[in-house]
């Protein structure tokens, strides 16, 4: 991989170009990663082949559906992401995005409220009157983020 | 890599939520053979029947094994907190109603009233549970609301 630092002057902003061969993984999580640093999510929109970078404020939650991820997004239909979970999870380490159950990661800043249920879990209700269910093993990194003590 | 953490339990298979079940079950019908026994010594002794001692086996895995049916979460994810304690109501008295006939815990012969007793006993102690586990869940929603306040208010959001 070859990595070139331009600087180039009167230039404003960052601008990113990633070039690979067609389907190289390695490369889309790369530039998924760097649209993290932007606070913004590469999705596809169901059946198109056509890539949009939603900003992270416009997603819900990411719901695994097995070689690739549903995005969730407010106020209109979901998206997809040619990322597992656990890719996504990983290019969002250090975001507001939190890993709630094996198939769902969750846009912390759109959770509206949270409550106790039985057997050590959370329910989180999102903006949009929807409900995720944290499981004992996530619920730990939740009340981490909210500075409860575990 | 990404570290792909495995679920506990609590959102077990069949499999594991009957292995709770029966764990918790053969607890309770420990405890209650025990409080049998004791009442049968505070009565000034008597023999603890072989249909007694089934009974109370029957009830404890009964219950426990509702328990895992209305609140494990893996079983059962759409339901909600009332309708959970409802179903579980509902069986749990036909469960103990069962053992209760089959163990004479509460004799036929003697009409209509044991039984109703029996009934409000029950019904007693399951708004007492529910009450105070409702608190207790209250009580620490109202401290996670106000966290998630804060973060909100420290995100600009």
């Amino acid at each position: 991989m070859k990595v070139r630092l331009i600087e180039e002057e009167g230039r404003l902003g960052i601008e990113v170009d990633v070039r690979s061969a067609p389907g190289d993984q390695r490369a889309a999580r790369i530039a998924e990663r760097l649209c993290a640093l932007d606070a913004r999510l590469a999705v596809y929109e169901p059946g198109s082949i056509r890539r949009l970078l939603l900003p992270f404020d416009q997603v819900l939650f990411l719901e695994s559906e097995g070689d690739h991820t549903k995005v969730h997004v407010r106020g209109s239909s979901a998206c997809e992401s040619g990322l597992r979970l656990g890719e996504l999870e990983e290019a969002l380490e250090g975001t507001e995005f939190v890993r709630v159950s094996r198939q769902v990661i969750v846009n912390f800043d759109r959770v509206a409220s949270i409550r106790p249920e039985l057997y050590g879990r959370l329910a989180l209700g999102l903006e949009d009157g929807s409900e995720l269910l944290v499981t004992r093993t996530y619920a730990a990194d939740i009340k981490g983020r909210l500075g409860i003590a575990r | 890599m990404f570290d792909d953490r495995a679920d506990e339990m609590g959102e077990a298979r069949l499999g594991e939520a009957i292995f709770r079940g029966v764990s918790a079950g053969s607890l309770m019908a420990c405890v209650m053979q025990l409080i049998y026994l004791l009442v049968l010594m505070a009565r000034g002794g008597g023999e603890m029947g072989v249909q007694v001692c089934l009974s109370c086996i029957a009830a404890g895995l009964g219950m426990g094994l509702l328990q895992q049916l209305w609140f494990n979460y893996g079983l059962l994810p759409r339901l909600g907190y009332r309708t959970r304690i409802l179903g579980f109501g509902v069986t749990g008295l036909v469960v103990l109603g069962g053992c209760a006939i089959f163990g004479e815990w509460v004799p036929l012969a003697q009409g209509v009233g044991p039984w109703l007793g029996f009934v409000l006993l029950y019904l007693a102690i399951l708004v007492a549970f529910t009450v105070t586990i409702s608190w207790m869940m209250k009580r620490r929603g109202a401290s996670y609301a106000e966290r998630l306040g804060e973060y909100r208010r420290r995100r600009g959001l």
